[in-house]
């Protein structure tokens, strides 16, 4: 088991031969660090350090690294760790007193992961330091503002006509996305596409008696899931999108043009609508023998 | 998912916090720091303090937010009730408890909002920091679909949609029909979503937490569904309405092990779906009028049925001296399957078809008509992934990867009626048989042309990928990653048997400057294969049996046409370049500017083509003080794609081949889409005094231009005119505004008055609703769920109260 500093069993040399304070000592200094952290979760599991893992470290030098030196000369910044833009400290050592105490479990795909590739670090998305959100310790309001503040096209696709309920506060990011590391490369909870849709859309898991194969191959090859200006979350206008990849011989193909709209005059079910899916209603796939081409 | 707390109207659940804390976090500086990647921080959020309770150790806060809401407008539209519960009344809007005891490490934490509305949310968690951690969920999320859809049957909302009285199954005219929508009041299509669960983690010790959550969601409410008894403009086409009563049980428990060098992760997964409707069954208005039409009085559905997934997975990941080594690796195997008892193959009764090929549906409308009693579909997938990393030196990381991928798909149905003998379903209840043999679906071998289903079609993907990359940490802040992948898919059932994509990943970034971090990543992927098969699927159909007759002496009416590629397996050549600054203007100023641009080249003749993106970012961010800050953002987005493909001159041959008769060159048309996405908007919070005010806006605009072009009028079988035809639908536009604000008065210590405005409006105009003002129109009937625009004030007065 490990004790005392965090920081210290980084392995950071600046923390070499130096004592601790102890955190009353720091928010003399620093009171309104002092106030505002202590509505922090690590505020309460610092200071009941209940199973003896900080010891005399518990409270700010947990993280922040023995303050002696600190102490004797305030004005030299760097004699404790920081976790802001201007440290010294490389961002892979400065995750690396997070992991001390978070690594396993959800950050068991941490190392490797685009984040860690890209030198993320833990604080540009939490900030423990106070409430910026309501839970998480995020470094802003919520999990979308968090990670709208780099993936800004994701919050444009978020207003478009058809969305998930992810601005109306019924679901966020972290539903499907697993922001510390995964085994996919969109980062996803689960191990496929398919698997975190089926999460909340269960009956299109199936398996069907009758599958469309590209439904089964991954949802995306119709949907979009950040915001679409189709309905349904579709990738293009129906019929269009289906006659992407259908001209088989017959009603598949035909150009469907204005004059199959609904004031024109050969109004068509093909384009009107729920356009293909008035008939092939079942196009997730169709449980009944007699379903082979999604009719039923 | 799906479980965390928030609604339309506190989108972040935030319970406790009210603007901006004066106090800040760091006397020293009056600004506020940078995240290590150069974002500033946002102000610190004001809440109230924690209370003691005398002697028990106990810190404790409360708040209790209630008011009343307002609104006005054209509030009863489906657009505006979407996803919130925002009528008029009274409004619980917030209630939060917090109790801790820091001595101890304990802790207990309830939110709530908007209770006892459609979208409230209820979480509860309390624990031991380091020991325990217990918690319960509750969260509600309407799903408005329309508000103004009509339908002809009585039985919504059940599995049995009947035609009223007045409209006989197979004998109403379109008249009648017309005349009887018109009457019936406009309804609702909603589903209210309901999740609930609790969820527990216990640290067994130091290295080992056992972690356990249970969780029950249902739906339930109607949404818009098809119908169809026969070809399109030939037989009934009728929008019905599924009734939805879905349950989904998930089970997530295991154990988490962790050492300073190993760690581990043990979790099963379990997903039950339950579905209170096996089946739905229409009754036939049967308005269309083709003499000799057999009329099906009735269709049945079978709706999603029941099924079951369960999931083993571990993880590990450990670290190694040399070389700062570290390996991940998962494997996880699943199994997802159902048993559904099958519906019969119609539910019709007596002689169906046609008079040439009558079908006798007493022998097809029993589950003794089945080849098997139940579906018996399963699909077993199992999932491995390594990742090895080494950092040589204190500049160069490597990294390999290798991920696999297996599904196995064990569903296997025969399209078979032991009591006749004969393969084949009646299509459509009957319904199809009346218009082309070949479409009727059963198997006649003594007819030229008889090809029908004779199986279901297991398809099932595996796929594996490699990849090295080097990680190369150059001078002055920059960093070089480079990556290559090679991918194999291989497809059961596919028009290609394997697919190879291989793609370089390069990526540039630099950190040097003091006030700018960019970042730029190129992107390129080039997949091929195994020939492409148009036909892969003969030995499902019965043309593969030794006793079918083709249709025409050279072969049988082409599956497809030969020259298209579906977009999912065809070759492609893809670039993609995105690009990142971040630009600290000042101690106070961040711009962020992000931009993308993207190519794929499907190397089709005929199906998807090209498809290209280019995509603009840009916000800034301003901090006046620790308490105001603002920020102004805009989105720009162009995609574009192209389309191809040949309208089929019917089954006058067999050649598959574009420029044969079937598929002739003056029948070719082409499509394009244009999509042009702009968003915008800003944010403003200060205080004035003690009152904190903020003001926000959103803005979206979407153009879908849809323009196509065509050989000939072949390309729409001489339907009309080109001059009819055009080159264009309507442009697809959408348009949202919302503008809010809101002022929070702390009118005594412990009180805070809070005033809050919207104003939304969303305008849509899609093609596909344009025009739609009859319900019944060629033969089709529609709901007339056309989208409706809405423009809404909402008022907010709310009294907060902090104990």
């Amino acid at each position: 088991g490990m004790s005392g500093s965090v920081a210290q069993q980084s392995g950071l040399a600046i923390f070499e031969q130096r004592d601790f304070v102890g955190s009353d000592t720091c928010v003399t200094c620093h009171s309104a660090a002092g106030t505002q952290w202590a509505h922090t979760a690590h505020s309460v599991a610092f200071n009941s350090d209940i199973n003896g893992q900080w010891g005399e470290a518990a409270g700010c030098e947990s993280c922040h690294g023995p303050g002696s030196e600190h102490i004797e000369n305030p004005a030299v910044t760097d004699s404790i760790l920081r976790f802001t833009f201007d440290s010294p400290t490389p961002v892979v050592a400065q995750n690396q007193v997070c992991l001390g105490c978070h690594q396993g479990g959800e950050r068991i795909h941490w190392f490797g992961s685009v984040h860690d590739r890209n030198d993320i670090a833990c604080a540009d998305c939490h900030n423990p330091m106070a409430e910026f959100s309501s839970s998480g310790l995020l470094a802003r309001q919520g999990v979308n503002e968090t990670c709208f503040a780099c993936h800004q096209t994701q919050r444009a696709e978020f207003n478009r006509r058809s969305h998930m309920p992810l601005t109306e506060g019924n679901i966020n990011c972290t539903d499907c996305h697993a922001p510390h590391g995964s085994v996919t490369s969109p980062l996803l909870q689960t191990t496929s596409i398919n698997e975190t849709c089926y999460q909340c859309h269960a009956e299109k898991r199936g398996p069907f008696l009758f599958e469309h194969a590209p439904v089964r191959e991954s949802c995306t090859n119709c949907h979009t899931p950040h915001g679409s200006n189709h309905e349904s979350l579709l990738l293009t206008a129906r019929p269009l999108l289906c006659q992407q990849c259908h001209t088989m011989t017959g009603h598949v193909n035909d150009l469907m043009t204005r004059g199959n709209l609904a004031g024109g005059p050969r109004p068509d079910s093909r384009l009107i609508g729920r356009s293909c899916q008035n008939c092939h209603v079942q196009i997730h796939g169709s449980n009944h023998p007699s379903g082979a081409d999604f009719h039923r | 998912a799906a479980d965390s707390p928030g609604n339309e109207l506190n989108p972040d659940g935030l319970a406790f916090e009210t603007g901006h804390s004066p106090l800040g976090l760091n006397i020293f500086n009056p600004r506020n720091a940078r995240s290590p990647a150069g974002l500033l921080y946002p102000p610190v959020m004001n809440s109230p303090g924690f209370t003691e309770a005398a002697e028990t150790g106990w810190l404790y806060r409360g708040v209790l937010e209630a008011g009343y809401l307002g609104n006005s407008g054209t509030t009863d539209t489906g657009s505006f009730l979407e996803y919130g519960d925002l009528s008029e009344g009274f409004m619980l809007r917030g209630l939060g408890y917090e109790a801790i005891k820091p001595e101890e490490g304990k802790y207990f934490r309830l939110v709530s909002g908007a209770v006892g509305r459609d979208d409230s949310y209820y979480h509860v968690e309390g624990g031991q920091y380091g020991k325990m951690k217990l918690g319960a969920f509750f969260s509600s999320t309407p799903h408005t679909f329309s508000t103004n859809s009509r339908s002809l049957y009585d039985g919504i909302g059940t599995g049995v949609l009947a035609l009223p009285a007045g409209i006989q199954a197979g004998e109403s005219t379109a008249e009648d029909v017309r005349n009887y929508l018109n009457a019936r009041p406009p309804r609702k299509l909603a589903l209210q979503r309901d999740k609930s669960g609790a969820l527990f983690t216990f640290d067994l010790n130091r290295q080992l937490q056992f972690h356990g959550q249970i969780s029950s969601e249902s739906r339930e409410g109607t949404r818009a569904f098809g119908g169809t008894f026969s070809y399109p403009q030939v037989g009934q086409v009728i929008e019905t309405i599924e009734p939805i009563d879905h349950q989904t049980t998930e089970v997530i428990t295991g154990f988490r092990y962790v050492r300073d060098r190993l760690q581990g992760n043990l979790s099963y997964t379990g997903s039950f779906f339950r579905n209170e409707f096996e089946s739905l069954t229409f009754e036939n208005p049967g308005i269309p009028t083709f003499a000799g039409v057999y009329f099906p009085p009735q269709g049945q559905f079978a709706l999603a049925p029941d099924n079951t997934f369960h999931s083993i997975r571990g993880d590990l990941a450990t670290r190694f001296d040399p070389w700062s080594g570290r390996f991940n690796a998962t494997v996880a195997y699943s199994v997802a399957s159902q048993d559904e008892k099958l519906l019969p193959p119609t539910t019709a009764t007596g002689i169906g078809g046609s008079s040439s090929y009558p079908v006798n549906l007493d022998n097809w409308n029993t589950v003794n008509a089945l080849s098997q009693a139940r579906a018996d579909a399963r699909v077993n997938t199992l999932t491995a992934q390594a990742r090895y990393a080494v950092r040589p030196t204190r500049n160069l990381g490597v990294q390999f990867e290798v991920r696999v991928r297996d599904e196995d798909n064990e569903t296997d149905y025969r399209v078979f009626n032991p009591l006749t003998g004969e393969y084949g379903y009646p299509a459509l209840d009957g319904g199809l048989g009346t218009v082309k043999i070949g479409l009727g679906g059963i198997y006649r071998p003594s007819v030229p042309g008889s090809r029908v289903r004779i199986a279901n079609i297991p398809p099932a993907i595996d796929r594996a990928h490699g990849d090295v990359s080097f990680d190369y940490r150059l001078q002055y802040g920059t960093r070089l990653n480079l990556r290559l992948r090679h991918q194999e898919t291989d497809y059961a059932h596919r028009e290609r048997s394997r697919v190879e994509d291989d793609e370089i990943k390069l990526e540039v970034a630099n950190s040097s400057l003091d006030n700018a971090i960019l970042r730029m990543t190129y992107i390129h992927v080039d997949r091929s294969g195994t020939d492409y098969n148009p036909n892969p699927y003969e030995q499902f159909y019965s043309s593969s049996f030794a006793d079918f007759q083709p249709r025409f002496a050279d072969g049988q009416v082409p599956h497809t046409l030969s020259a298209l590629r579906k977009y999912d397996l065809a070759d492609k050549s893809g670039q993609t370049l995105r690009a990142q600054a971040h630009i600290l203007l000042s101690d106070k100023s961040d711009l962020q500017l992000t931009g993308s641009i993207s190519d794929d080249d499907f190397e089709a003749d005929f199906g998807l083509r090209d498809s290209r993106s280019l995509t603009l970012n840009t916000e800034w961010t301003y901090q006046f003080n620790k308490e105001s800050d603002a920020f102004l953002y805009y989105s720009y987005q162009d995609r574009r794609s192209d389309v191809s493909n040949i309208n089929d001159a019917g089954p006058i041959g067999s050649d598959p081949a574009p420029g044969g008769a079937v598929y002739r060159l003056d029948a070719v048309w082409s499509q394009a889409a244009k999509e042009i996405n702009h968003a915008a908007g800003g944010g403003y919070q200060r205080a004035i005094g003690a009152l904190t005010f903020e003001a926000s806006y959103t803005y979206s605009f979407a153009r879908s231009e849809l323009g196509y072009d065509y050989a000939s009028p072949r390309a729409f079988n001489n339907a009309y005119t080109q001059e009819v035809a055009g080159n264009a639908y309507p442009d697809q536009t959408f348009e949202l505004h919302m503008a809010e604000a809101s002022l929070a008065w702390p009118i005594r210590d412990n009180f805070t008055l809070r005033f809050f405005y919207r104003y939304e409006r969303e305008d849509l105009d899609d093609f596909h609703y344009q025009g739609l003002v009859d319900p019944v129109l060629a033969g089709t009937i529609y709901l007339q769920a056309v989208p409706e625009d809405f423009s809404a004030h909402l008022l907010g007065t709310y009294l907060k109260f902090d104990f």
